[in-house]
Formats: structure tokens, C-alpha cells, sequence
């Protein structure tokens, strides 16, 4: 008898449902031509039974196109992603490969798409994009965004409201110095699932600095992968979430230095409450060719409640010995000192929890470009407090 | 002592038509050893877990590893010693450098008797009977004390826990049995070192502590000079129970020689009020894959996890701590060091669980990984699972290099570089290796002078 | 032969001009200081005579006791008895400061072969005179420590290792007046025919307790004006940019 010691891969296990979408699906949104080799791969691929999400099933609604208009703003291009394959402006950025929270989603944006936006940004440019899942409770969106050398871009993507589920994949590639800002808002409570997988290719100088801000989602994976491929790329990614109820979600933030000189960070900063859960995952990954690199990790989670609960699993991957790295996280619950004091000046206990939240929230808030955006993540906030 | 070795002789047949890991193999070490029906049960239901069960799929990679290459050291007429001539010089240049004597030499390598330890051994023996203390071989354990040793034989680490755990249900072999009654203070600490019973060193080995309640105890596990096996892997098992108030201690030193696979598992149930703290020590072997393990579930149970690894040229070393809180007011410390020279790998992996019912923790978990060049590799992932918010929880974690500036400093007080290197190293490494008896922490210095090609004593 | 003689140094710090031909020459028994602003290249001065690799000399000689010392590794220069007092010297977790001063002692005079007891009552009788608390010595090298106490941790340094030529860079800046008095009183307890000191200073203040034989003007990589202790007055009440050229 020969026993087989091998390794085993890490494998997702994976779930399929009739219920899935099919490569005619795709046909009624348009483009079929663009759509049907992802669709091809797509139902060929299972969705993936995660650990800690507990993702064991799906609900998928009728797929129709996107009701209203998502998108403003200013920009040299700027289209929605259907517009953009029409006029034939996707080309070889589509081809730019990653893997995002799974597979199976990440094909789906591409396969079913019915939202998302393509946008070339030269010198200064603004791009606003607003979901709205009250009026559309499938939103799958596609998007590229590019910006070009020595450019400027802020871009807010906003998904609000109640529905039933949202897809997303973004492609970001930021070129030698180059500025980028994201501010990508989640408050969707009571949305049965929301994955999120964004991928940012960052050359030479360029910076890009991006909040992830999360309120709610029944379900949420986000996923956020930075190759920081040439010499003095820098990235600082905030990450601030607020989970309650029965809410998971698992948040997963990748710095990937595959050129020396580079400089990340990771932020995270966050409240659970109720019976919530939420994972945060860091990681870091310096390769061998990679030396004078900087890159740091850290996370606070406040938990509120006796039955939340939160997972940290920071991860650091070093090959070259002339860097920095480092993480650091702290899971806790109020401090007592700061409630006495605030409450020994004469305020409620409610209100100096409120006041200590909106403290951790503000810098975050204050940075939001759009007014709207702003007002409904304070909004969003306080309905959870 | 000697009761093993008669043992072997007593049945020394050869097996002739059993090629393979089979339940006849099984049988036939079970046999070998004269046990009792319920180990030989336990053996056999580890062999079905180990067949059934999937490879870890994470940690080192095993790939190359076979397991028929182990078979022939499992028989019970198993040539478990090379000859000094096939002690690769490597090991022997080491022996000599750390200065260990001729006799000893052969023991760690594997080739020579029982190191000549029987007469300290019965004093201490004597010392340990007059408190109540059992300290004996595994083997013997199990012929001589079964009520004791079914009640907590694989409980801590069931067969089932995962696939190293069943193949070392099936095939354990040696090791050691320490049972301190309540309220004693075991007065020196306890070498594993007197408990090599059989001829070689033991590549399965199981031990198993039993501190009761406000019990004391010391336990060290190997010694810092390397050792030579000619089988390629070690898979042994630690199992200590601390009951109520108790106080455990185990260190350990892991050498083995570069060509071993050492794959082992530790786990500690820690009971309300008491203290269990692991000191381990890893610069041995090709690969490691070592997580020793404390559950709380007392309250106000405490573990310390004090961790150094050092991977050199072409050692992956994959370590870690796992502590899970069960009970509330429980307290853990896990403080980990690597060093990774050379092209070695050190990899820290952690888990910290808190569960619901334990409230009131307080935990914080630092590793530190130091990288000596560019060729090597440092990596770490400690897991923290927090399932409620009565939990005081800190983590930190860096990756860094020595400073051209600290090396400076020390060279303009006149020493040299290799010197100031080495120094700095054993600095970093200080917090942890003082925690080593003294002997020990003496030679892991020593070990690391010489990989810096220090003159540092 | 002088201890230390420097003619027509230039060096560079990442490519920039940093010292552009300094001379000078010290002499056994001489106290020299060197005053300047910030940033002149006084702190980069200390570096070179002790060696420090990041920097580079692209000219001049580092004569001392008459041999040229440029190229010569940082510890072999200790061990000849150069000495450097850190301004931000640096900390080394897990070694303590008698481990660490025994080795270097042990280094720079192999042929004492003191015990570790002696070393020690050695040791304490310098802590002592210098009003160090004897604990101090028995915590890592600089980790946690002051301002002020790494300062008194180099001149503790300075007095155990006895060296020949003494570089001190600003050892007095940041200390309060008690610290002060101390630091100096460790200069004045090495003076004597046995070494040469060279105090580098931004202030005047160590002047009032340690007495220099000559003081050297410093500014823009070099020595533009030398003279004796009562030039240091004229500098606190003029400043430096009279000195500018």
C-alpha cells in the first residue's frame, strides 16, 4: 500500500443552485457578444461555501436591467460600463486579472453586469456612482477606472437601501503619479448579500488612498487587493464598519509590494453590536526583490454586546529582509474611564456612547466628498447607535 | 528501565509477508509491548482516523515525505540505531564544538546505549517515591498504573484531532509518565533526557503529565545538542492535564538533525486557578510543524506561551501557539521569537480563542520575527477568534532586520561585527531563552555565536 | 606626533558635501571644543573619526598616533582608543549595559582578563561617583531609558573604557543643571596627560564646567576661527553668523 503524503491546496468548498443564472441570462442585458465567454466560466463555477461568512445558500432574482441613473460626475471618459463596451473603450483593461473575493462573483459582474461604469480621468475628474437597491434589488456592477499619469481622481461609490443582492468588481489601475481617492460606502441593511472585490494596480509615485466605510448588509464579503507594482507606490486603505443584528461580514484587505520603495497601510477601525460578526483580514506580502518597503497593519474593534463577535487575522508574509512590517490589533469593549468621565460632566450613558462612536467615525466622515454621501453615512450611523 | 529493553529481546521475530502500514503492523507493536486490550483497540482506531484522514492543509509542505520509509523503525526488531560511521559529520562537528562529552555524544546520535545515567536516575527515583511521585517510561506506565493512564491516555489529543495525532495513536512508542499527587512540590525539575528506555531515540514518543490539585511541577524535554535519527520523522505527542491551582512548567528544546520531519503535538488542559506555561526552543529538523496548545477551561485559569525558533539554511520552521478560553477570567501571554538566516523560513501561526462563556479575558499576543538577509523568509498569522466583549485583547506583531546603526554602536565599543551581530540576536532572543534552564540557554547561545562565527562565549 | 591629526578633510553624506577641509590636531592632554550651529557637519565629524561607514571621505588624512586611520573598521579604531559619545545613541533589547561594557572592555584590553567581580566593583564605583542608580546597570542598553540617563550612560561608558581620544557629541544638550554637573564631572574625571578630548557643543553651557584649551569655530563643513576658552563668551553674545564668511 502507497500512501500519498501531498500537500493539499486550500481549496473553497463550493455549493451550485439550480436556481443559478444561466448564459442566456445574459442575452437581455445586451452586449451578449462581450458577456458570453464569462458566462461560459461563470456557470461552470460553483459559489464558494465560506468558513466564516456561512454562505451554504444564495437567492437570485430575475436579472433585468439597471431602473434610473446611477452616475455623474467629471471626467475625459465617463460611461456606463454598457455604453463603454458599445463603443468599444474596454479593451485590454478588461483583461487585467485578479481574484477578488471568489471567482464566481467576480464573473458575475462581468457575465450579468447591470450597472458599473468605465471612466479615463486626465488631469482632474470626479466620479460619482449611487446605487439604489430599494429601486433596483439586484445590482451587479462592473467597473474600470483608470487615471492616467499625473492625474487626479475621486471617485465615491455609494450602495444604499434595502434589496436583495449586490455584486460588485472594480478594476482601479492608477498610473506613475497619479493620485487616487475611493470612498466606497456600503449601507445596505437588510440586503441579503453584498460582495465587493476591488483590485488596484499602483505605479510609480502614484498614491492612492481609499475608506471602505461598511453599515450593514445581511451578508457582506469586501475584498480589496493593491499590487503596488513600481518604485514609490504608496496606498492607505481605512477601513470603518459598523455591524449589528445577525450582520457578518468579512472584510479582507491584501497589500501585495511587488516593487521596492514602496510604503501600505491598513486601517481598520470598528464597532460590533447585537449578535454581529465580523472578520477583518490584513494582509501583508513582501516578496523577495522587494527591499526599503514599508508596510504596517492595524485594527480596533469596539463590541458592544456579550454575543458579537470578531475575528482578527492580520498576516504578514516577508521575503526581503530590508523592510519594515508590522501589525497590531485590539479587540475591546467601551472603556469604562472614558463613559465616567464623559457621564461624571453630566451626560447619559447613551449619549456618551454615541459621542465615543461618532469620535471613532468622524475623520472618516469629514473626508467624504459628496454632501449627500455624507448625510446618509452620518445617518446610517446614528440609526445603528 | 532495563524492562523494555528485555522486552525486545523477549520478542524479537521478524515479520516476513506484511509489507505496508497495515492493522497487522499495529498488532504486532502492540503486542511487542505486552499491552492491554484497550491500547491495542485505541491503536487500531487511530490507524482507521489516519487512513481516512486528509493532510493538513497548511504549514509545511510534506510532499516528499513517505511513509513507507518509516515502517521498517516500527517493527519491533526495528535496527533503531545507525552506526557511528553514518552520523554525518555535520552532527559530529557540532558534538565537538559544543564540547559534549564522548559518551553522551553517541546517545544524540542515536548510535550508543542509554547514556550512563542510571545511577543519578535511581537517586532522584528514590528522592520522587518518598513524595508520592510517579515518573516512569510510557510503556511501563501502561502496564503499571492503566486505571491512571486510561483515564487520561489520547483525551487531551484525541485520535481523531487530526492526522499526525492518528498515526501517533497507532504507532507511539516510548516516552514518559508523571504523576504528581496533590500539593507536592516536585522540588528539581524532571528530564525527559532519563526516560530514553530503548536503545535510539524515541521517534513517537508519548508523554504524559497528571499535576493535581495545587501540585508543582517542572518538566524538560530534550536538550540543545542535536540529535540524529535515521528515520526521517518525529511525530511525538505532549498530553498535560493541571488540575485545580496547580503550577506546570514544561520546556523543551527541539534539535533535531536537518534531515527530520518533526511533526509534533502539545496540548495542556488548564484547570480553575492553575498555570501552565510552555518555554519552547526550535532550531532543529528540515521541517517543524509545532503549536503547543492551552485550553483554559478553568476559571481563572492562566497559560504563557514563550516561543524562539531559528531557521537557518534550508529549515522551514512552522510554529506557533494555540490557546482557547473556555472559562472566564482566564489570562494568556503568548510572547513568539524567530530568527530566519541563511535562506531558513520561520513562519509563526496562532490561534487565541475566547468563547462566549468566557468573560472577563485578558490576552495579548506578540511576535517578533528578525531576518538576517535577504534570502530568508518570515512570515506569521496569529488567528483571533473573540465571541464576546468582557475581553481585553492586544495584539502586535513586526518584521524587521538588525540596524546598520545598532551594529555601529556596539563596533565603535570595540567589537567586532560578527561579535555585535550575535550579541544583538542574543539580545533579541533574551526575554525567551532565559526562561531555558541554565545549561540550555547556555548552548542555544553558544549555537548562535557559531552560526555568526562569534567568538562571544 | 600628535594624538589626532586631521588635515584637508572633505567627506559626503548621500552625495552632499558635508566636511570641506577641516584641519585640526590634538594633542594628548588637550581639551578641544568644537562649536558650530545646527547642521554644519559637527555630528558628521564624529562619524568619521570613529569610522562610520555611511559616510564618505573624498579627501584628507585621519592621522592618529601617526597612522592613517581612514578605511579602518569602527571596532579596530575602538580597540586603537578612539572613543564616540552617541547624541542619540541606540538601544539594543535583551543585553544589558555591564554584559555589553564587559565584552568591549574585554575587546579594547584583552590582556586584563578581569574577573566579573572586579568588572562589577568597578562598575559600581563609577555609577556611584557619577550618581547613577546601581540598577541601571542591569537594564538593556539604552531601552527606556531618558534623555538624560543615556547621556550619563555614554559618559559611564567613556570613564570605563578609558580611551585614548575622546569624541563627546553634544553630551550636554537636553540635560537639566544637575545632570548637567554630572555629565561634566565624568568629562573631568578622564582629563588628564593620558588623553585628548574633543567636546563637540552647540552651546556654550558644558564650557562653564568643563575648561577647554582651545575652542574651534565651526561652520559650513569647516573650522573657520580658533582660540582659547574665552572665545566661547564672545560666541554666546555675538553668535555664529558674525563667524560666517
Amino acid at each position: 500500500m502507497i500512501m500519498e503524503m501531498v500537500m493539499v491546496k486550500h481549496v473553497t468548498p463550493e455549493f451550485y443552485t439550480p436556481s443559478d443564472y444561466k448564459v442566456d441570462d445574459a442575452k437581455k442585458l445586451g452586449n451578449f457578444k462581450w458577456r458570453k465567454p464569462f458566462a461560459q466560466e461563470y456557470i461552470e463555477t460553483g459559489f464558494p461555501k465560506w468558513k466564516r461568512l456561512k454562505l451554504s445558500q444564495i437567492s437570485l432574482e430575475k436579472l433585468k436591467p439597471y431602473e434610473g441613473t446611477f452616475l455623474s460626475g467629471d471626467a475625459k471618459i465617463l460611461k456606463t460600463f454598457d455604453e463603454a463596451v458599445e463603443k468599444n473603450l474596454i479593451g485590454e483593461f478588461s483583461s487585467v486579472e485578479f481574484r477578488g473575493a471568489h471567482p464566481k462573483f467576480t464573473l458575475m459582474s462581468q457575465a450579468f453586469f447591470n450597472a458599473g461604469f468605465f471612466s479615463e480621468i486626465k488631469g482632474h475628474g470626479n466620479v460619482f456612482a449611487h446605487y439604489d437597491l430599494d429601486s433596483n434589488p439586484t445590482v451587479i456592477d462592473n467597473s474600470i477606472v483608470v487615471v492616467r499619469s499625473g492625474s487626479e481622481a475621486t471617485i465615491t461609490r455609494e450602495v444604499s437601501g434595502k434589496g436583495n443582492l449586490r455584486v460588485s468588481t472594480t478594476k482601479f489601475i492608477v498610473e506613475e503619479g497619479a493620485k487616487l481617492k475611493f470612498f466606497n460606502v456600503l449601507i445596505a441593511p437588510d440586503t441579503s448579500l453584498s460582495v465587493d472585490s476591488n483590485s488596484y494596480i499602483v505605479k510609480r509615485g502614484a498614491k492612492v488612498e481609499v475608506y471602505d466605510i461598511i453599515l450593514g448588509a445581511e451578508r457582506i464579503a469586501s475584498n480589496h487587493e493593491f499590487k503596488l507594482i513600481e518604485p514609490e507606490a504608496k496606498v492607505k486603505l481605512t477601513s470603518a464598519y459598523f455591524e449589528i443584528a445577525q450582520e457578518r461580514a468579512d472584510l479582507e484587505y491584501k497589500l501585495i509590494h511587488n516593487a521596492p520603495k514602496t510604503i501600505g497601510q491598513l486601517k481598520g477601525n470598528g464597532v460590533v453590536d447585537d449578535s454581529a460578526y465580523v472578520v477583518f483580514r490584513g494582509n501583508i506580502d513582501i516578496p523577495h526583490e522587494s527591499y526599503d518597503v514599508r508596510s504596517e497593519e492595524e485594527g480596533y474593534t469596539l463590541n458592544l454586546s456579550s454575543k458579537a463577535r470578531v475575528d482578527a487575522i492580520p498576516s504578514l508574509d516577508v521575503k526581503n529582509n530590508m523592510v519594515n512590517a508590522r501589525h497590531a490589533a485590539s479587540i475591546g469593549k467601551l472603556d469604562e474611564e472614558k463613559l465616567y468621565y464623559m457621564m461624571s460632566r453630566g451626560l447619559d450613558k447613551r449619549m456618551a456612547v454615541r459621542l465615543i462612536i461618532e469620535g471613532m467615525f468622524r475623520p472618516i466622515v469629514d473626508a467624504i466628498p459628496v454632501k449627500s454621501v455624507k448625510r446618509d453615512v452620518e445617518y446610517g450611523l446614528s440609526s445603528r447607535i | 528501565m532495563s524492562k523494555n529493553t528485555k522486552t525486545f529481546e523477549k520478542v524479537n521475530y521478524i515479520v516476513r509477508s506484511a509489507p505496508g502500514f497495515n492493522k497487522r503492523l499495529i498488532e504486532e507493536i502492540s503486542l511487542s509491548k505486552d499491552e492491554p486490550d484497550w491500547m491495542k483497540e485505541l491503536r487500531l482506531k487511530s490507524l482507521e482516523f489516519f487512513l481516512k484522514r486528509p493532510n493538513p492543509n497548511f504549514g509545511v509542505d510534506i510532499s516528499d515525505f513517505d511513509i513507507n520509509g518509516i515502517i521498517p523503525y516500527l517493527k519491533p526488531d526495528a535496527k533503531k540505531s545507525a552506526s557511528w560511521d553514518e552520523v554525518p559529520e555535520e552532527i559530529k562537528d557540532t558534538f565537538e564544538k559544543l564540547g559534549i562529552p564522548e559518551a553522551e555524544r553517541k546517545v544524540f546520535a542515536g548510535v550508543g546505549a542509554q547514556y550512563d545515567s542510571e545511577v543519578v536516575y535511581q537517586n532522584i527515583k528514590k528522592q520522587l517515591s518518598k513524595l508520592g511521585v510517579i515518573f516512569l517510561d510510557m510503556e511501563s506506565a501502561v502496564r503499571e498504573y492503566p486505571e491512571i493512564v486510561k483515564k487520561y491516555f489520547m483525551h487531551a489529543v484525541p485520535p481523531n484531532d487530526h492526522k499526525f495525532a492518528a498515526l501517533h495513536g497507532a504507532v507511539w512508542s516510548g516516552g514518559s509518565f508523571v504523576y504528581v499527587p496533590e500539593n507536592v512540590e516536585v522540588p528539581m525539575p524532571l528530564q525527559a533526557y532519563f526516560m530514553m528506555a530503548s536503545p535510539g531515540i524515541g521517534q513517537f514518543e508519548h508523554t504524559l503529565i497528571i499535576v493535581n490539585k495545587g501540585a508543582k511541577l517542572h518538566f524538560i524535554e530534550g536538550c540543545s545538542a542535536p540529535k540524529y535519527s535515521v528515520s526521517n520523522l518525529h511525530s511525538g505527542m505532549v498530553e498535560i492535564y493541571v488540575e485545580e491551582g496547580a503550577t506546570m512548567r514544561y520546556s523543551t528544546i527541539q534539535n533535531w538533525s536537518k534531515n527530520t520531519y518533526n511533526l509534533n503535538t502539545k496540548r495542556a488542559i488548564v484547570g480553575k486557578d492553575a498555570t501552565m506555561i510552555w518555554v519552547s526552543g526550535s532550531i532543529g529538523s528540515a521541517k517543524t510543524m509545532l503549536y503547543p496548545a492551552s485550553i483554559l477551561n478553568g476559571k481563572g485559569a492562566r497559560a504563557e506561551h514563550m516561543n524562539i525558533t531559528y531557521a537557518g539554511n534550508g529549515q522551514h520552521l512552522d510554529t506557533g501557539s494555540k490557546v482557547i478560553h473556555l472559562a472566564p477570567y482566564t489570562s494568556s501571554k503568548v510572547d513568539a521569537r524567530s530568527i530566519s538566516s541563511d535562506g531558513g523560513y520561520a513562519f509563526y501561526r496562532g490561534l487565541l480563542r475566547v468563547s462566549k462563556l468566557a468573560h472577563h479575558v485578558k490576552s495579548s499576543v506578540e511576535c517578533s520575527a528578525l531576518m538576517m538577509d535577504d534570502k530568508s523568509t518570515s512570515g506569521t498569522l496569529p488567528i483571533m477568534e473573540i465571541m464576546n466583549n468582557e475581553a481585553d485583547i492586544g495584539h502586535e506583531a513586526r518584521i524587521g532586520r538588525i540596524k546598520e546603526e545598532q551594529i555601529y554602536y556596539l563596533m565603535s565599543r570595540g567589537l567586532s561585527e560578527d561579535d555585535a551581530k550575535a550579541l544583538i540576536v542574543r539580545g533579541f532572543m533574551a526575554p525567551v531563552v532565559k526562561q531555558l534552564p541554565l545549561e540550555y540557554a547556555i548552548e542555544f547561545n553558544r549555537l548562535v555565536s557559531m552560526n555568526f562565527k562569534s567568538n562571544l562565549g | 606626533m600628535s594624538l589626532l591629526n586631521i588635515s584637508n578633510l572633505h567627506a559626503k553624506v548621500n552625495d552632499k558635501e558635508v566636511i570641506k577641509g577641516l584641519n585640526i590636531k590634538i594633542d594628548y592632554g588637550e581639551v578641544h571644543a568644537i562649536m558650530g550651529p545646527n547642521g554644519s557637519g559637527k555630528t558628521t565629524l564624529a562619524n568619521l573619526i570613529m569610522g562610520n561607514p555611511k559616510y564618505e571621505i573624498t579627501d584628507g588624512e585621519i592621522l592618529f598616533n601617526g597612522k592613517n586611520v581612514i578605511g579602518m573598521p569602527v571596532n579596530e579604531r575602538a580597540r586603537l582608543g578612539i572613543f564616540q559619545s552617541f547624541q542619540y545613541p541606540e538601544e539594543i533589547p535583551g543585553v544589558t549595559v555591564r554584559n555589553f561594557l564587559k565584552l568591549a572592555y574585554d575587546t579594547i584590553y584583552p590582556d586584563e582578563k578581569m574577573s566579573m567581580f572586579d568588572f562589577g566593583d568597578m562598575l559600581i564605583k563609577m555609577a556611584d561617583q557619577l550618581k547613577i542608580d546601581r540598577s541601571f546597570l542591569d537594564r538593556n542598553i539604552n531601552v527606556g531609558f531618558s534623555g538624560g540617563e543615556r547621556k550619563k550612560s555614554e559618559i559611564l561608558q567613556l570613564n570605563v573604557l578609558k580611551p585614548k581620544l575622546a569624541v563627546l557629541d553634544e553630551t550636554d544638550s537636553g540635560l537639566d543643571i544637575d545632570a548637567l554637573r554630572i555629565v561634566a564631572k565624568g568629562i573631568n574625571n578622564v582629563i588628564g596627560p593620558d588623553i585628548g578630548v574633543l567636546l563637540i557643543t552647540h552651546y556654550q553651557r558644558i564650557l562653564d564646567y568643563v575648561t577647554p584649551h582651545f575652542v574651534h569655530v565651526f561652520i559650513d563643513g569647516k573650522i573657520v576661527k580658533t582660540g582659547g576658552p574665552e572665545m566661547a563668551k564672545e560666541l554666546e553674545i555675538e553668535g555664529y553668523e558674525s563667524f560666517a564668511m
